[in-house]
C-alpha cells in the first residue's frame, strides 16, 4: 500500500474519530459520555479494519458505518445498566413524552426535532418549510409543550 | 443553561427518556436516521421516521448520533431524492389548490394554531397590533392585540429567539401589556421575540393565537 493511501486513510479516520466524538457528545447521557472513549476505540477499529479491506471506500461510507457501529455500541450498553431514573424522576419524562405525543403534526414534529438539538435552520431543511415557518412552528410547538407539563406539575 | 423549561432542560429531559422509557419496538433501521438527515430519503419517509423519534426515546438518541456526527452537512453532497416525473409538477399544484379551497372551507386541518393540546383551541380572532419590524424600546415595550368575543382574561407568553422563556404576564382583562424592562434585558438589541395570546373564556377554555414576533431595541 503506497504512503499516500496511508495518509489519506489516516485522514479519514481522523476525521471520522472527530465527527464520532461530537456524535457522542450529543447524545447528552452521562454514561454514554464516561463510556466514549471505550466506544470510539471500538469503533475505529472496526473503521480501520473496513477501510484496510477496501482503501478507495468513500469517506462518506466510512462516516455512515461508524456512526451504524456506535450506535449498535450504546444500545449494547444499555443492556448491562441497570434501571435509571431522570433527575426529577421518570414522570417527568414520561410527561414530556406524551405532550409531544399530543401535538399534531407538523408541531410534533418541530418539537421533536429542536429539542434533539438541531437548529431551526435545520428543522426547516427536515420539514420543508421556509425557516421563518418553522420558526413559528417550533414556538408554538415549544409553548404547547410547556403548558402541558405546566398543567401536570399544577395538578400533582 | 438548565432552567426548568427551559429549552436546555426540555432537552436534557428529553435525551434521559432512553434511559428511563423502555425501547418500544419495531424500530426502524438506524441507518434510516442517518439517510434522513443526510437528505437521501423522501418528505414522506422522512416524516414517518421524524414521528417514530418523538414516541421512542432510544431511537432519538440514534438520530441525535446522526445530528452530532454531521449527518446534515453531507446533504449537498449527497444525490437528491428521485427527481418528480414533469407532469407531477402541475397535478401537485392542482392538489395544492384544492387543498387549500378544503382548508379554507374549515374541512382541513392545515397548519395553523394547535388545536390538540388539552381544552386549546383556535383563537383566530386575536391578531397582534404590533408592527413585527418596528423596534420596541426596552422601558416601553408594549404588546398589544385585538379582543377576542368572550374572552374572559388573557395571558401573554414572550420567548426569546432560541424559544426560552422570557415574560409571562399575570392573567389580564385589559388588551395590551407591558414587558418589564428586566426581563428583556439578556436580549441583544434587534433579538426578535416570539409572543403568543391565551385567551380565556366563560368555560375556562383556553383559545391560543397564532404566534407574533416583536424586535426589541
Amino acid at each position: 500500500m503506497s504512503d499516500g493511501t496511508d495518509a489519506a486513510r489516516v485522514t479519514v479516520l481522523s476525521e471520522v474519530a472527530d465527527r464520532l466524538e461530537s456524535g457522542l457528545r450529543h447524545v447528552r447521557l452521562d454514561w454514554v459520555r464516561d463510556a466514549s472513549a471505550e466506544i470510539m476505540d471500538e469503533v475505529l477499529e472496526q473503521a480501520r479494519k473496513a477501510l484496510s479491506e477496501d482503501p478507495d471506500r468513500e469517506q462518506a461510507d466510512v462516516e455512515a458505518l461508524a456512526y451504524r457501529l456506535a450506535v449498535e455500541a450504546i444500545r449494547a450498553r444499555r443492556h448491562d445498566r441497570p434501571p435509571a431514573t431522570g433527575p426529577q424522576g421518570p414522570d417527568l419524562e414520561q410527561n414530556l413524552v406524551e405532550g409531544l405525543s399530543r401535538l399534531e403534526p407538523p408541531d410534533r414534529h418541530a418539537a421533536t426535532l429542536y429539542l434533539e438539538g438541531h437548529t431551526v435552520a435545520e428543522v426547516a431543511i427536515l420539514l420543508g418549510c421556509k425557516r421563518s415557518k418553522a420558526n413559528v412552528i417550533i414556538h408554538r410547538a415549544v409553548a404547547a409543550l410547556r403548558r402541558h407539563l405546566l398543567a401536570l406539575e399544577r395538578e400533582e | 443553561m438548565k432552567a426548568p423549561g427551559g429549552i436546555d432542560d426540555l432537552r436534557l429531559r428529553l435525551a434521559r427518556c432512553a434511559d428511563v422509557i423502555p425501547q418500544d419496538g419495531p424500530c426502524p433501521d438506524p441507518g434510516l436516521f442517518w439517510e434522513a438527515q443526510r437528505g437521501s430519503l423522501d418528505a414522506v419517509r422522512t416524516a414517518e421516521l421524524i414521528d417514530h423519534v418523538g414516541r421512542c426515546p432510544a431511537c432519538g438518541e440514534a438520530w441525535r448520533v446522526a445530528r452530532g456526527m454531521g449527518a446534515m452537512e453531507q446533504r449537498a453532497a449527497a444525490p437528491p431524492p428521485t427527481a418528480w416525473p414533469r407532469w407531477l409538477i402541475p397535478a401537485a399544484a392542482v392538489l395544492v389548490l384544492v387543498l387549500l379551497l378544503a382548508g379554507l372551507a374549515g374541512l382541513g386541518p392545515g397548519l395553523g394554531p394547535s388545536t390538540t393540546e388539552g381544552k386549546a383551541v383556535r383563537a383566530g380572532q386575536v391578531r397582534s397590533l404590533v408592527a413585527e419590524d418596528v423596534p420596541l424600546p426596552r422601558g416601553a415595550f408594549r404588546l398589544a392585540w385585538t379582543p377576542m368575543a368572550g374572552a374572559t382574561g388573557y395571558v401573554v407568553r414572550v420567548a426569546s429567539a432560541e424559544f426560552e422563556p422570557v415574560y409571562t404576564t399575570p392573567p389580564t382583562l385589559r388588551t395590551e401589556c407591558t414587558v418589564p424592562a428586566e426581563a428583556l434585558a439578556a436580549l441583544p438589541a434587534g433579538e426578535r421575540v416570539v409572543w403568543e395570546v391565551e385567551a380565556l373564556d366563560a368555560d375556562g377554555r383556553r383559545h391560543v393565537s397564532p404566534a407574533f414576533f416583536a424586535t426589541v431595541e
